[in-house]
């Protein structure tokens, strides 16, 4: 088989940007950027869990502590990778609702990002629903709503949600999701400028925590590398290290920016910095393809044990693909992969179901059904290098 | 994590407006955190609370202007007036509802070592809410947030953060409002009506605001540096604003 190593995959999280409803304060474009100490922040948040946590042992009849509690879980989740917080922050979310419904429209935004960020995308849907219903004027619930269909292949609602938000005054959590969207539909160009608006905006939004601030740049430099953009690239990455210097995400896309650098030195060095500050056990893979381009096999091949025996941990149907891609990559797991490709493309036929499917179907030597399976994937002229390298794989032209 | 979702917004106006009486022991006092969308996302302009109460010997009056609703202890570190705003405690001491002095308390810098200046009681530099300018007379008093300032026998003034002295029982205010009942949960078999007209009483009702902070202005000072020709009754509120 082809090894393959992808120059970037798109991680599709956007509902974890946050829901920005800090006023703006400064407005000049390239004013002085706020400074961030994350550290303080997260420090802050850790209080702030404690507080709130005493507050519905206090009170466990109450909404509103429920809720904050749940959108401090969701915080702590993005700012170190934490699965766990996840799910935590999705049952205080439920509890809240749980004690009211009514006039609780924030608990429905905050569980159908918790679900998101657990690939939950049929349940993120329904709770999105429920939050579009409560607040259906707003574009906020309305990007959200589309985001998840974007997750779940639905792009023609996601058209008409998107088309009618593609506009530069809206929320930068909005406009990411336009992004996402123009991305996904091949305008590459236009899903950079909308981005790089949206990050704009939310570098002179006070109030916006450090590691909200700091994503935007990740997913510029994210973006940039799927296009083959890696000087664009690691200057976007750079902007976000300076923000959050130990975000797990931020040290992961530097790790795959070297791998496309054919730098493994680099690289190993930011899959141990991913190691050392979060909990996906992706790090370990890349490390083993650093240490593979170093040269060094048996570390390579002790880096892939670590990867697998870490991903025993979560079950099979929750895998991120990430973690998938690089199995397949390593032609281990091939069958239960395709398996789970296969079963997910039900729920989730959208472009990266169909190459995750193509590709593992590629490994089985499937190669005729592989390419059925990646012209769906390819039919949306989506721009990314990985696309185009499975796509070269198995013979057909971009 | 400095704002409520809006649904949570404190929209209750218990009692807006405040007088303050005095010679008698009445507390008075007013509340509305996050009473509008506007404040609700600039919490330094969220004037929480006004109180007017005796001070530390009966010819003393106390005024406290809280703002920056519900600050957590982690939050209480770096949370901070803002210097760009205007603080104001106005007075009238002729029964017209217009003030006839006014204390105007600004702010420097920000962090731990931000100052306070408050200037007054003086003739108001502008009257009514609109237009407000600062007086370019002297503070009355000046110096660090979060000290005790001035005299004990004239103007004593501190700014910085306090505990929230307000209470209430929000859930339960959620249970007396009947859109606002869960419709699933141990309460959701309660009736779609007011499943309660009252707040519970002591040891079961559950102080909302316990354990947040505000940050109060608070000055002391002679009664009589706010009267005016024997009339000893006084209408008190206060503002802020850009």
């Amino acid at each position: 088989m082809n090894r393959i190593t992808p120059v970037g995959v798109v991680v599709a999280s956007l509902a974890l940007v946050a829901s920005v409803a800090t006023a703006v304060r400064t407005t000049a474009a390239t004013t002085p950027r706020r400074q961030f100490d994350i550290a303080a922040e997260r420090a802050m948040h850790d209080a702030d869990i404690a507080f709130y946590s005493s507050r519905v042992t206090r009170d466990p009849t109450g909404a509103i502590d429920h809720l904050h509690l749940a959108a401090l879980y969701l915080q702590r989740a993005r700012e170190r990778a934490a699965p766990a917080d996840l799910g935590r922050a999705e049952s205080e979310a439920r509890m809240s609702l749980a004690n009211r419904r009514a006039h609780n429209s924030e608990a429905w935004h905050t569980l159908a990002l918790a679900l998101v960020g657990q690939h939950k995308f049929l349940e993120a849907h329904d709770a999105a629903d429920s939050l579009l219903s409560a607040d259906p004027t707003s574009s906020g619930p309305r990007s959200l709503v589309g985001e998840i269909d974007l997750e779940l292949g639905r792009y023609l609602e996601a058209d008409t949600i998107f088309t009618a938000l593609d506009r530069r005054s809206a929320e930068a959590p909005v406009l990411a999701r336009v992004a996402r969207w123009a991305s996904l539909r091949g305008e590459a160009e236009h899903a950079r400028d909308v981005l790089a608006a949206a990050r704009e905006k939310v570098h002179h939004q006070a109030g916006t925590p450090a590691e909200q601030v700091a994503w935007y740049d990740l997913r510029l430099g994210e973006m940039a590398l799927a296009q083959g953009e890696l000087a664009e690239a690691a200057g976007a990455l750079q902007h976000a290290l300076d923000v959050a210097p130990d975000d797990p995400r931020i040290l992961l896309a530097l790790t795959r920016l070297a791998l496309a650098r054919h730098d493994g030195k680099d690289a190993l060095h930011w899959a141990n910095a991913a190691m050392n500050a979060g909990e996906d056990p992706l790090a370990f893979a890349l490390a083993s393809d650093a240490n593979a381009m170093l040269g060094r096999r048996d570390d390579a091949a002790r880096m892939f044990r670590a990867f697998e025996t870490a991903i025993k941990a979560a079950p099979a149907n929750a895998w991120h693909r990430q973690w998938r891609l690089e199995l397949l990559d390593h032609d281990r797991q091939v069958p239960a992969v395709l398996s789970q490709a296969e079963l997910e493309l039900h729920t989730r036929p959208d472009i990266y179901g169909w190459d995750q499917y193509a590709w593992a179907l590629h490994h089985a030597g499937r190669d005729n059904e592989a390419r059925v399976a990646m012209q769906n994937a390819l039919k949306w002229h989506t721009q990314d290098a990985l696309l185009d390298a499975h796509a070269a794989a198995l013979g057909l032209p971009r | 994590m400095k704002t409520f979702p809006r649904s949570a917004r404190f929209g209750l106006a218990l009692a807006v407006g405040i007088a303050g009486l005095l010679g008698a022991r009445h507390v008075a006092f007013a509340s509305d955190h996050q009473d509008t969308a506007d404040v609700e996302l600039n919490p330094s302009q969220d004037m929480t609370d006004f109180y007017a109460f005796p001070g530390a010997s009966s010819d003393r009056i106390t005024l406290v202007l809280n703002s920056w609703p519900v600050i957590t202890p982690a939050q209480t570190g770096t949370t901070y007036f803002d210097p760009n705003l205007l603080y104001q405690i106005k007075v009238d001491n002729t029964g017209d509802a217009v003030e006839d002095k006014v204390f105007q308390i600004s702010f420097r810098g920000t962090g731990a070592s931000q100052q306070v200046e408050v200037r007054g009681p003086m003739t108001p530099p502008v009257v009514g809410a609109m237009n407000n300018t600062i007086s370019t007379s002297a503070p009355a008093v000046s110096g660090a947030i979060n000290t005790t300032l001035g005299t004990a026998s004239g103007i004593q003034v501190y700014a910085g953060v306090r505990d929230d002295p307000f209470f209430i029982d929000l859930e339960q205010f959620f249970r007396i409002l009947p859109d606002r009942k869960p419709v699933t949960g141990a309460l959701a078999a309660l009736p779609s009506t007011a499943s309660a007209s009252a707040f519970r009483p002591a040891g079961s009702a559950v102080n909302f605001l316990q354990g947040f902070n505000v940050l109060s202005i608070v000055i002391e000072l002679p009664t009589a540096m706010l009267t005016a020709g024997g009339n000893a009754k006084i209408g008190l509120w206060g503002t802020i604003s850009r």
